[in-house]
């Protein structure tokens, strides 16, 4: 009878003893990755500076670089696992940079590996930096961290800012799907500070152009519904600068015989903050007006110049082709730069702030 | 001949067919799925949900004709003695490779994600005692993970609404954009989720009133059906057609996006707490594996538990790697839609004409 | 002649007990010579009241007017007094406290009186399950006062008490109550028939018969709760359920029971549903977090660092950076002492002597924090799973969850937390299989049942309790909530 139970523990104790080998990862005997960036070299190299944080007395963290250039990620990592005094994992991976240079030949490859490791979640913001991502990193001074650093100004840029939705999930999907390019954020050093400069382009993935930040609200606008963004509007007889602004964004396909049509709805809500002019209240259908054609024109200039660059980062095609059941690539393709895309925004201002 | 307290209400029935059914597959099926019919694969879940039903309907009409109502009478009052047990063991042998199947593809889903270096062996004999546990017992004891293996793992069904965030609906527009028959092909691969209801054909002597229980097992299915297709929307609306290709894991990777306050990274945890929905479908093809074995040639049920858990711990140390999972998956499947829509309505007319020249005899 | 002849070997008989009951200590034998003849009067002292042998007996034994034993029977005020001319019971009935009366020459020549020394505890308050509101009564170490209490509060007819003998040696009572015509005639006979088997010499405490009688001997699970509330034995007897009341055991036991039966306090009944529910659902948590807690601490310190948020890594990290161990030898280690503190609470003799322990327990955290043998992270998650396990108000069950922790620490520290998962169907599969009285231990989760979830997780207003739980089978479900119902 009771061999039962003498079977029943043997079994379980072998397979704790045969699997108790098994490498763990325990979190002090491990140094976790916060930020990676690869910089182009010449040859067929890849140089990978990486950041990893070590906690300190009473919360300090201080963050440990590590350079090293090899001809793929995981040989590099070799190098740079021979610096670190514990091993370097990439479970807590949280910014992926790349310089402009290496942007510029294309990062598939680079993103690849990123989306095969299941250890690294979908959050995971990338970036393109101008000039040496090994520079950016050092040019960040912070008591957090620089891995958090990075995070906190995505995230608030994110939320509050004029930085549209941006991470890994949606730069793979991007890329991945045939009707869209993917767009991410730039940075680059001023006055030895890590700033965010622009939104930059890819076509497919390689990276063509970008759009300054201070525009990046208008394309923001475009590509999501926004819950709370500012715009800033000035012409000959007042500067407006209106915040908290909410939108809802719609993008309609029409045919009218051959050839197609895309128009952009976008629907603001917002409060006025600033306002040099006098008597706003009574103004106010008028400034309406005022930002909405402003935004448009903003609208057309920039969907101009995609279509000049023939990129499509608010994935105008996927829209067409998921309202058109004729759709057929190569005709899209081939009619995109000429396609007519009409902006129609319409702008309510819900308040003023607490004067008139 | 089953005593009333081993017997189960006619309830229960929801919780095993909707058990039997969601698995493994219930982590990666879209991107299975959608090999013919692109992002309306989802209509071809639904597609395969009803010829399910038919399916169960089917087996209800053959089962509830038999006094004793399990596959072995029915074989052997079909085919007579010899060839119907011979079936039998093949059914029997069926049932064994979907359990081989869904352990050995959560074992490789650990592997994967969580411990490269995991050895199997030693895994899997922490497991088979807990198995040995459950069937060795009376039927109530499966009924009971069964039952735990759906309430519990459901809240991870409201997990799911997080990846929404990133939805986007122009993913699977334009809907019925593809024709007929590619929908149907991809039912064909749908249909693989579902083949967990042959146990029915066993277990139906264990419920009590089982001719008034098959509403439950249209229920039961139904839910199942309905789990599968909020899912496999969910993927299809955050992954685009052509992202899915390159993703095995489609449900797992919607967890990856999730970041709570006290947690990241849900998919650990799902991946966790999935061994709650894993070990029903385990024990209850390895329950109705030996079952079979038991009534065909009457071992003792135990004895025979322990040798069935034996080969079952084999077959899984044996199909090593991606590839050896793939073949196993693709071997069961094959012949899980052989035995569902052919062979099941083939019995039923078999079975029909001979209950016909049964009565016109006598 | 005859008469004659049997007297003679009565007086024989007696003459040899006599001689042997010389040898024992404390035997008293002293003789009254009455008018109409001599008469003995022995008994061992230690068993003996004296104050009612000579309040009762002495005085009707020398004052009173009879011609034999039978007579003066009629004047003795106690029952199961026995008359009797053969003496090989004696001895026996001497230990059990009884006094014989043996009168020359006349038959019946014994009378056998029980005069026993009562040394029971007065009836005092609920120590263990102590309720701020509510009756204060508490069962004691004897089995008529016990029963009294319970049939005290259920003045009725129906109440049927099953008297029983178990342990070969020390042939204690036990009683097996129940509701006629509420409780189910099965689970009545499971229980009588179950403790009629049980094979045993000694049954020293209700423990001993909770042991015996359980449905699965080998699970870590009580299957029987123990009260020592008179109030909630009447309460479940009135739900249908079975009492076993064991002389010299101040814990009563019921049953069939479920799982969640035992993280109910039966304060729950003398508050507001709401603030009743609330209790018990902070209590279940506490339960789930207690025993998960540590193990997660491991599981995901060892395994899945992925899966802590940045903020939280820091502290951790942090906490960690000077601990020497493994976090599953840390945890080990911790929860050890923990329960080498409360084991050594409660070997003090005083209820201080917890307190202490618990004082003690903070120094020393204290101390093996600031030496760097242990994270202060873990301590606090040790100290809450600790805490947590207390609030069971079943001491039996809150001993079973504090030990269920060990095998999933270990198990948890190998295989993360696919190991925990499996582990945690380990031990709901054993609760699967368990069964209490033969009715499923796991009821109302499953068998599911969800009228009876009316008092289970959470529990109901009264009038929504208008039927007894399904668990136990009643023989009537429908509560009668109105007298027009009762007849």
């Amino acid at each position: 009878m009771y061999l039962k139970y003498i079977i029943f523990f043997v079994f379980v104790i072998v397979s704790l003893l045969f699997n108790f080998q098994m490498p763990t990862k325990v979190i002090d005997q491990i140094q976790t990755i916060t930020v990676a960036g690869y910089d182009a070299t010449e040859e067929d190299t890849i140089q990978e500076t990486v950041v990893s944080p070590k906690y300190q007395e009473e919360g300090r963290v201080e963050d440990f670089i590590y350079t090293d250039t090899a001809a793929n990620i995981y040989e590099n990592r070799v190098n740079l696992n021979a610096k670190a005094t514990e091993r370097l994992l990439n479970g807590k991976l949280q910014v992926a940079l790349y310089n402009q240079e290496l942007a510029e030949q294309g990062i598939e490859n680079f993103i690849e590996y990123l989306t095969r490791d299941p250890s690294i979640g979908g959050n995971l913001n990338l970036a393109v930096v101008e000039g040496s991502t090994r520079e950016l990193i050092d040019s960040v001074t912070t008591g957090k961290g620089i891995g958090v650093f990075f995070n906190d100004l995505f995230e608030h840029n994110i939320i509050h800012g004029s930085l549209p939705q941006t991470n890994l999930k949606l730069f793979e999907s991007c890329l991945k799907s045939e009707t869209c390019d993917p767009f991410l954020p730039m940075f680059s050093v001023e006055d030895e500070n890590a700033t965010l400069k622009a939104i930059a382009l890819f076509d497919d993935d390689k990276y063509v152009d970008n759009l300054p930040i201070q525009k990046a609200n208008v394309f923001k606008l475009l590509y999501e519904n926004v819950s709370d963004s500012n715009y800033q509007h000035k012409n000959e007889r007042y500067n407006v600068a209106l915040e908290n602004l909410e939108s809802d964004k719609d993008m309609v396909f029409e045919t009218n015989g051959g050839s197609g049509e895309v128009t952009i709805n976008v629907k603001l809500r917002g409060v006025i903050r600033e306002f040099t002019g006098n008597k706003v209240t009574e103004r106010l259908t008028a400034i309406e007006k005022d930002v909405a054609k402003d935004i448009e024109e903003e609208i057309d200039k920039m969907i101009n110049r995609f279509q000049e660059l023939n990129i499509d980062p608010l994935n105008i095609e996927g829209t067409v082709k998921s309202s058109n059941r004729d759709y057929n690539k190569d005709q899209f393709k081939s009619a995109y730069q000429e396609m007519p895309v009409n902006a129609s925004v319409t702008v309510r201002i819900t308040g003023t702030g607490t004067e008139r | 001949m089953i005593s009333i307290d081993d017997k189960v209400p006619a309830l229960m029935v929801f919780f095993l067919i909707s058990a039997s059914q969601l698995g493994v597959g219930y982590l990666g099926f879209q991107s299975i799925i959608n090999k013919y019919a692109g992002n309306d694969a989802w209509i071809s879940i639904i597609v395969a949900g009803l010829g399910v039903s038919v399916i169960i309907w089917l087996m209800y009409q053959i089962l509830k004709n038999d006094k004793t109502g399990d596959i072995v009478a029915i074989h052997q009052f079909t085919y007579g003695k010899w060839l119907g047990n011979f079936l039998t063991l093949l059914f029997t042998m069926y049932l064994l490779l979907m359990a081989t199947v869904v352990l050995r593809t959560y074992v490789e889903i650990i592997q994967v994600w969580i411990f490269p270096h995991l050895k199997v062996w030693a895994f899997l004999s922490l497991l088979i005692p807990l198995i040995y546990y459950t069937i060795s017992d009376q039927f109530r004891t499966v009924v009971g993970v069964c039952f735990l293996g759906i309430v519990y793992p459901f809240f991870l069904n409201l997990t799911l609404l997080y990846p929404l965030k990133y939805a986007d609906i122009t993913n699977i527009q334009p809907i019925m954009d593809h024709t007929i028959t590619e929908i149907m092909q991809s039912s064909g691969l749908a249909a693989l989720d579902f083949m967990g209801i042959s146990a029915l054909l066993v277990f139906y002597p264990f419920i009590r009133e089982s001719g008034k229980s098959q509403k439950y097992a249209h229920y039961g299915n139904l839910y199942t059906t309905v789990t599968y297709v909020i899912v496999c929307l969910i993927a299809y609306v955050y992954y685009n057609q052509s992202e899915l290709e390159n993703v095995i894991w489609a449900t797992l990777g919607l967890w990856k996006i999730i970041e709570m306050p006290f947690m990241e990274r849900f998919e650990y945890f799902g991946i966790a707490t999935l061994f709650f929905t894993i070990l029903p479908n385990v024990v209850l093809f390895m329950w109705a594996a030996t079952r079979l074995v038991h009534r065909t040639f009457g071992f003792q049920h135990k004895k025979v538990a322990v040798v069935l858990l034996g080969i079952l711990f084999i077959a899984c140390v044996m199909s090593m790697g991606r590839e050896g999972v793939n073949i196993l998956n693709d071997t069961a499947g094959r012949i899980g839609l052989v035995f569902l829509f052919i062979y099941i309505p083939v019995l039923f007319i078999i079975n029909f004409i001979r209950r016909k020249v049964r009565k016109n005899v006598s | 002649m005859t008469m004659k002849k049997s007297q003679k070997n009565v007086q024989r008989d007696f003459d040899k007990l006599l001689k042997e009951l010389k040898n024992k200590d404390g035997f008293i034998n002293y003789r009254y010579e009455h008018v109409k003849g001599t008469i003995h009067l022995g008994y061992l002292k230690t068993g003996v009241d004296p104050e009612k042998l000579e309040k009762y007996i002495l005085p009707r034994i020398q004052d009173y007017v009879y011609n034999d034993l039978t007579e003066l029977n009629e004047h003795i005020p106690f029952t199961q007094t026995e008359l009797t001319d053969d003496n090989s019971q004696i001895q026996e009935k001497l230990v059990h406290g009884f006094i014989y009366l043996y009168m020359e020459n006349v038959s019946p020549s014994y009378l056998l009186i029980p005069v026993p020394l009562d040394e029971k505890r007065e009836v005092s308050t609920p120590e263990i399950e102590f309720s701020v509101v509510g009756p204060k009564e508490a069962f004691v170490e004897d089995i008529d006062t016990n029963l009294n209490l319970i049939r005290k509060r259920l003045a009725i007819p129906q109440l049927r008490i099953e008297k029983l003998e178990v342990g070969t040696v020390t042939k204690t009572d036990v009683a097996v109550v129940s509701i006629d015509g509420i409780a189910d005639e099965e689970n009545v006979q499971t229980a009588v028939q179950r403790i009629k088997d049980v094979q045993i010499d000694q049954v020293v405490d209700s423990s001993f018969i909770q042991q015996t009688i359980a449905d699965n001997q080998n699970s870590p699970f009580p299957q029987l709760l123990d009260t020592e509330r008179p109030d909630r034995i009447t309460s479940i007897l009135v739900e249908g359920k079975v009492a076993i009341v064991v002389d010299n055991s101040p814990h009563v036991l019921l049953g069939p029971t479920t799982l969640i039966e035992f993280f109910s306090s039966f304060e729950d009944y003398f508050l507001n549903w709401m603030t009743a529910s609330a209790f018990r659902l902070i209590r279940l948590v506490a339960v789930f977090f207690s025993i998960l807690i540590s193990p997660l601490y491991v599981a995901v310190l060892t395994h899945h660092f992925e899966i802590i948020p940045h903020a939280m890594l820091v502290t951790l990290v942090h906490s960690r950076t000077q601990v020497p161990f493994p976090p599953i030898l840390e945890a080990l280690i911790l929860e050890f002492s923990i329960e080498l503190l409360r084991e050594a609470g409660a070997r003090l003799p005083t209820k201080v002597g917890q307190t202490i322990g618990i004082v003690g327990g903070i120094v020393i955290g204290t101390a093996a924090v600031e030496a760097g043998m242990t994270s202060n992270v873990l301590l606090i998650v040790v100290g809450v799973a600790a805490l947590g396990s207390f609030t069971t108000p079943v001491y039996k069950m809150s001993n079973t969850i504090r030990l269920i922790r060990f095998p999933l620490l270990i198990v948890a520290g190998v295989y993360g937390l696919i190991g925990l998962a499996i582990a945690i169907a380990y031990i709901m599969v054993h609760l699967l299989r368990l069964t209490s009285l033969g009715r499923p231990f796991f009821a109302p989760v499953f068998p599911f049942r969800l009228q009876d979830f009316k008092d289970a997780l959470i529990r109901l207003p009264f009038d929504t309790q208008n039927k007894r739980p399904y668990q136990v089978r009643p023989s009537k479900v429908k509560r009668p909530l109105t007298n027009e119902n009762d007849k």
